[in-house]
């Protein structure tokens, strides 16, 4: 029986959209109390109208809609897939008051971007750009990246019910307490620590390099969020070429690898068991992948090893994190061999952890299909009467079975989909095949190198496109698939 | 006269006549690998700190580092930033496609000259911000208003 919807439903899931909004809300409050302190007035006017809108917006939804019925899985996967477009929609607006984007969809496809962690930027003369705006960009990355429902799981009492399915709405495949809300409360734990140790150890080095205390601490804030949460974007248009700094070079890589790894990992490391970092599955496919691909790139690039570490190696783990980081200058990436790019879409194309912050088809998905069709080898090799089982550690020892090979399988052949998807669309407005996928995989798998078709000037229709790309990638399609049967079936009535 | 005539043409080869833009020299690199450039561009950010010298960013269409060795960099005035316009300056220098000091690719400054000074930008507020803002305001506290009116109400009957 498909489930039919009547208004209370609607009504339920409108009326915690409008509690998600009024958080998001005052999250505004953070870059409207920096334009204040930095006395830059007309972000602070932006940032005032933002959130008195949003927070309107959310009150109205509240008391417009009341909360009659208790929301399940469906009720869940909408609210999700809805909180997303709203909060982009929302979270676009300071940008396109700033005055640096050409039109609302523009900022739209940043704030898209923001969020769902990628770093595609359409952002004009960026290095003009107020530092509140710019902390504004950064702090979209960490909000989407802890998950924006995930923020309001903590915090909503009467939402306790659904948000389970909420949670794991949000592309999080793994729970690390039965208890949803203390799932949520540790990765907020996780991420603040990680965030002392990351801005102290940023603004230690951009004070070295002379930057000022207030330019040092927010620079420090933004290349966090933006590293942690492998969001990409930076306070710079030139990335992180910008520091001509082999240290934070360094320094971000950790964080794109730390961001990039299973929250679920960073509990058992920190909690349980140290050595899990030595026998996890993830983390096997992980060097397995780096080894192979950062060989293969060493060969396509010009052999020699430091230029083919600092240059071929960043560009790696920054697409294999989803960051989205470049420590190149403007040319040096389209300069790349066909076969160096390729070996990039691969990595970007792969992702990091299960329950991280990166986009892709992540690791744990990987490894399951790759051991699911060596284990369907070895079957037919081996005798008949012969029983066999694959097995494999994550956090404890498992057996491989049917259900994740499948939905393994599935989100493969989605990703897949998806990724050809933006690679047609750019192929018919006159792109060339590898920088068309080299920016549909990026913009899908949430990860923001650019070979430059992402730029103020593309086509609105591919901006779009990217758009929806971004949307469905962070939320692993699942979501938004649901949300729009939800909204289907509505017509049937 | 052989000595001057040879002065002469080493200066028309190695100083370029006129300048070029960033993308121009990033767009062909390696015609420019090794040689005297002369870009004109918009100082932008900060100066940034390295032990053996100091790096500029320059930004045309894209972005590169200028590093100075010695001090003639304290010259600029005006870094490109949200509140300032940034001097323009006109900088001689020479291209490294990868630098052998740095990895990366940069000028290596030898003569700078200020040809716009920055300015410090006036920051005008329009007026329809600080009215919608007012006009968000009131709808905001209105809503608010009624939603405690409503949460009092929904309490007493649920008491009751």
């Amino acid at each position: 029986m498909i489930f039919s919807p009547d208004k209370e439903d609607f009504f339920a899931i409108f009326h915690i959209l409008g509690k998600i909004m009024v958080g998001l809300a005052f999250f505004f409050l953070i870059p409207l109390s920096c334009a204040l302190l930095l006395q830059e007035f007309n972000p602070f006017y932006d940032f005032l109208i933002s959130f008195l809108a949003t927070l309107s917006l959310g009150i109205f939804m509240i008391l417009v809609f009341p909360y009659k019925k208790e929301i399940g899985w469906m009720h869940s996967f909408f609210i999700v897939s809805l909180s997303w477009l709203f909060a982009s929609l929302l979270g676009a607006l300071p940008l396109y008051l700033s005055s640096h984007f050409r039109s609302f969809l523009d900022a739209w496809f940043e704030a898209m971007s923001g969020f769902a962690t990628t770093g595609l930027s359409l952002v004009e003369d960026l290095d003009h750009l107020s530092l509140s705006c710019n902390l504004w960009r950064h702090l979209m990355m960490f909000i989407g990246g802890q998950g924006i429902v995930l923020a309001g799981i903590s915090l909503l009492a009467s939402t306790r019910k659904g948000s389970v399915s909420l949670y794991l709405g949000e592309a999080r495949g793994e729970k690390i307490f039965p208890n949803i809300i203390a799932t949520a409360r540790f990765i907020w734990k996780v991420s603040f620590i990680y965030l002392g140790i990351g801005v102290s150890i940023y603004t230690f080095i951009l004070l070295k390099k002379g930057l000022s205390v207030s330019k040092a601490l927010i620079e420090a804030f933004c290349l966090f969020f933006a590293s942690f949460d492998t969001g990409g974007f930076t306070p710079h248009a030139a990335s992180i070429f910008y520091y001509h700094s082999f240290i934070l070079e360094i320094v971000t890589l950790v964080f794109m690898i730390l961001g990039a790894m299973n929250f679920n990992l960073h509990f058992w490391i920190w909690q349980k068991d140290s050595r899990e970092i030595f026998k996890n599955f993830e983390i096997k496919v992980f060097l397995a992948s780096l080894f192979l691909l950062t060989t293969l790139l060493y060969f396509s690039l010009d052999k020699n090893s430091f230029l083919s570490f600092r240059k071929g190696f960043y560009q790696l783990i920054s697409a294999h994190t989803g960051c989205g980081f470049t420590n190149l200058a403007s040319f040096e990436l389209n300069k790349f061999s066909q076969s160096s790019l390729f070996l990039l879409i691969i990595a970007m194309a792969i992702g990091g952890g299960v329950c991280s912050t990166t986009g892709g088809i992540k690791l744990m998905r990987l490894g399951l299909v790759i051991k699911a069709i060596f284990g369907e080898i070895k079957r037919i090799i081996m005798p008949y009467k012969a029983v066999y089982k694959e097995s494999f550690h994550h956090l404890e020892d498992k057996v491989l079975e049917f259900p994740p090979i499948r939905e393994a399988f599935i989100v493969t052949g989605v990703y897949f989909f998806f990724y050809l998807l933006g690679t047609i669309v750019a192929l018919f407005y006159g792109y060339p095949l590898i920088y068309s996928l080299f920016e549909s995989v990026s913009a899908t798998a949430n990860v923001g190198l650019s070979l430059g078709i992402t730029n103020p000037a593309m086509p609105s229709f591919l901006k779009i496109i990217y758009i929806f790309q971004m949307w469905l990638g962070r939320l692993e399609f699942l979501s938004v698939f649901i949300a729009l049967g939800y909204s289907l079936s509505l017509l049937k009535k | 006269m052989k000595r001057l005539s040879f002065i002469f043409l080493t200066l028309i080869l190695t100083f370029p006549l006129y300048s070029l833009k960033i993308e121009e020299i990033l767009k062909n690199p390696s015609f420019f690998d090794g040689k005297v450039v002369k870009i004109e561009a918009e100082v932008i950010g900060q100066p940034l700190k390295e032990k053996e010298g100091v790096w500029i960013n320059v930004k045309g269409k894209t972005t590169i580092g200028v590093f100075f060795k010695d001090s003639s960099w304290k010259m600029i005035k005006h870094f490109g930033s949200y509140k300032e316009k940034g001097d323009i300056l006109e900088i001689e220098g020479i291209f490294h496609k990868n630098c052998p000091q740095h990895k990366i690719p940069d000028i290596h400054a030898l003569r700078i000259r200020i040809k716009k000074e920055g300015f410090f930008k006036k920051e005008i507020i329009p007026s329809y911000k600080i009215k919608i803002s007012l006009i968000l305001g009131i709808i905001c506290l209105t809503l608010l208003g009624v939603y405690f009116i409503k949460d009092k109400i929904w309490k007493k009957k649920s008491l009751s």
